[in-house]
């Protein structure tokens, strides 16, 4: 599946949502209809990707949680949405309290009533010097009865389900390679369902070598270490090799798994106090290649942490042991 | 669902995989037999509806998931039957207490069952 096929299904989406406002009295015969049809051309894959994309939007658009829901759900749907129209609400409402009442009496009917779904909560985290997102970093969430933990995705974002049997007391911790653990005391019943964490960066080690004896320190070859839950890790093993020049600039070259591709890479770094500044070409096994950037802080003389460009311009975490 | 079933999708789709590692996690925090796409979809926001229903669809290519249809009734709860494929559903239905209704401007919800 590809950007051409989402795309084939956004359009048959708006082909069966056209149809379908055309004639709203026969939605089951038309939806036969076109099912038939995509699946007498070959499309019945696509044709039910299209019934669940439209259930899905349509849920959404039931109740959109922020204004950029809305627009997006809207753009899926068509310009001018019926239920944005008066008649369609004057037609509704009146069965809309009994919709409601119908579905939470008959149909949902959760296995332990204490742990229903309330609410999501969002947890950000933060660089806190560049406001960057941090990917990877471990977010655990404390409540009254019990924790749980996730890992940030590219967005520097955990998201948790949060149910009645958590109270409203929680904590928040989160960690990440090369930052300052910090946990914070949330209200549940007032925070709303976005919490921000800013990490710091960890404080320079004073072990940490200077000027020429720092090159010294980055000559020679670096391992990729693995931290952290290994079905989150973006990077999982790779070497990278650094070779001071006499201008006191360093090559670089670096082979590694990333993203489920093996990836190769050669740049330029400069060393400026404990922070290598990494500049790089990479190709990766399926073809695709990218100029990138990376940066790493020396943490002691064999343990390198920072972050690489990945192809999508976002940053893929790495922390490096020193081999040789 | 088991995490190697899910490495295996997400080596064979890695375009989808954070989607997939997000459907997985949701799936694992929700344990009833069948899944409704709009539930999923008021859950996890932050992926792309299309993107959402392909990793969906991916699942039941890999057999995690059953696709059934069901059908909306009148008072807009969910009828009790479930059709493998859309152009199953006759034009009458009963709804929850037994009454025969017209499924003409009925609605078609695509739900999904884990696989056994």
């Amino acid at each position: 599946m590809n950007g051409g096929q989402e795309n084939e299904v956004d359009k048959l989406l708006h082909e069966l949502n056209q149809r379908v406002l055309a004639d709203p009295k026969n939605k089951v015969k038309i939806i036969q209809e076109f099912y038939s049809e995509q699946l007498k051309a070959g499309n019945g894959n696509a044709a039910a990707t299209t019934l669940i994309v439209r259930s899905i939007v349509t849920a959404r658009e039931e109740s959109p949680t922020s204004e950029a829901a809305r627009e997006n759900t809207e753009a899926k749907v068509g310009a001018i949405p019926i239920w944005k129209k008066p008649s369609f609400w004057a037609a509704v409402l009146p069965s809309l309290a009994a919709v409601i009442v119908g579905y939470w009496q008959f149909v949902y009917k959760p296995a332990h009533p204490d742990d229903s779904p309330r609410s999501q909560l969002s947890v950000f985290v933060r660089n806190a010097r560049t406001q960057d997102p941090i990917v990877n970093a471990k977010v655990s969430l404390q409540t009254e009865n019990n924790q749980r933990e996730q890992t940030t995705d590219s967005l520097g974002s955990a998201m948790f389900h949060i149910t009645k049997v958590d109270g409203t007391d929680w904590r928040i911790y989160s960690s990440c390679d090369g930052y300052e653990k910090r946990n914070i005391r949330v209200d549940g019943a007032t925070v709303g369902n976005k919490v921000e964490l800013a990490l710091s960066e960890v404080a320079r080690s004073s072990t940490t070598v200077k000027g020429t004896a720092a090159l010294d320190t980055i000559k020679g070859t670096w391992e990729v270490v693995s931290t952290g839950d290994a079905h989150n890790l973006r990077i999982q093993k790779g070497t990278f090799d650094f070779a001071p020049q006499r201008d006191k600039s360093i090559l670089a070259s670096a082979t590694f798994h990333a993203d489920d591709m093996d990836v190769k890479s050669s740049g330029t770094a400069t060393l400026q106090g404990d922070r290598l500044s990494l500049s790089f070409s990479a190709t990766n096994s399926a073809g695709g290649s990218w100029n990138g950037l990376g940066d790493f802080t020396l943490l002691s003389p064999s343990r390198l942490s920072g972050r690489i460009q990945s192809k999508r311009g976002d940053d893929i975490p790495v922390t490096l042991n020193k081999v040789n | 669902m088991s995490q190697s079933n899910l490495d295996t999708l997400v080596r064979e789709h890695p375009e989808y995989r954070q989607e997939i590692r997000k459907v997985g996690s949701w799936l694992d925090s929700h344990p009833e037999s069948t899944i409704n796409p709009k539930v999923v979809g008021k859950d996890l926001r932050e992926i792309d509806s299309t993107q959402l229903a392909f990793v969906l669809m991916l699942l039941v290519q890999a057999g995690f998931l059953k696709l059934t249809y069901k059908v909306t009734t009148p008072s807009g709860v969910m009828a009790d039957g479930e059709f493998d494929d859309p152009t199953h559903i006759p034009e009458k239905l009963t709804d929850r207490w037994n009454r025969p209704f017209d499924t003409t401007d009925a609605d078609v919800v695509p739900v999904f069952r884990r696989a056994s």
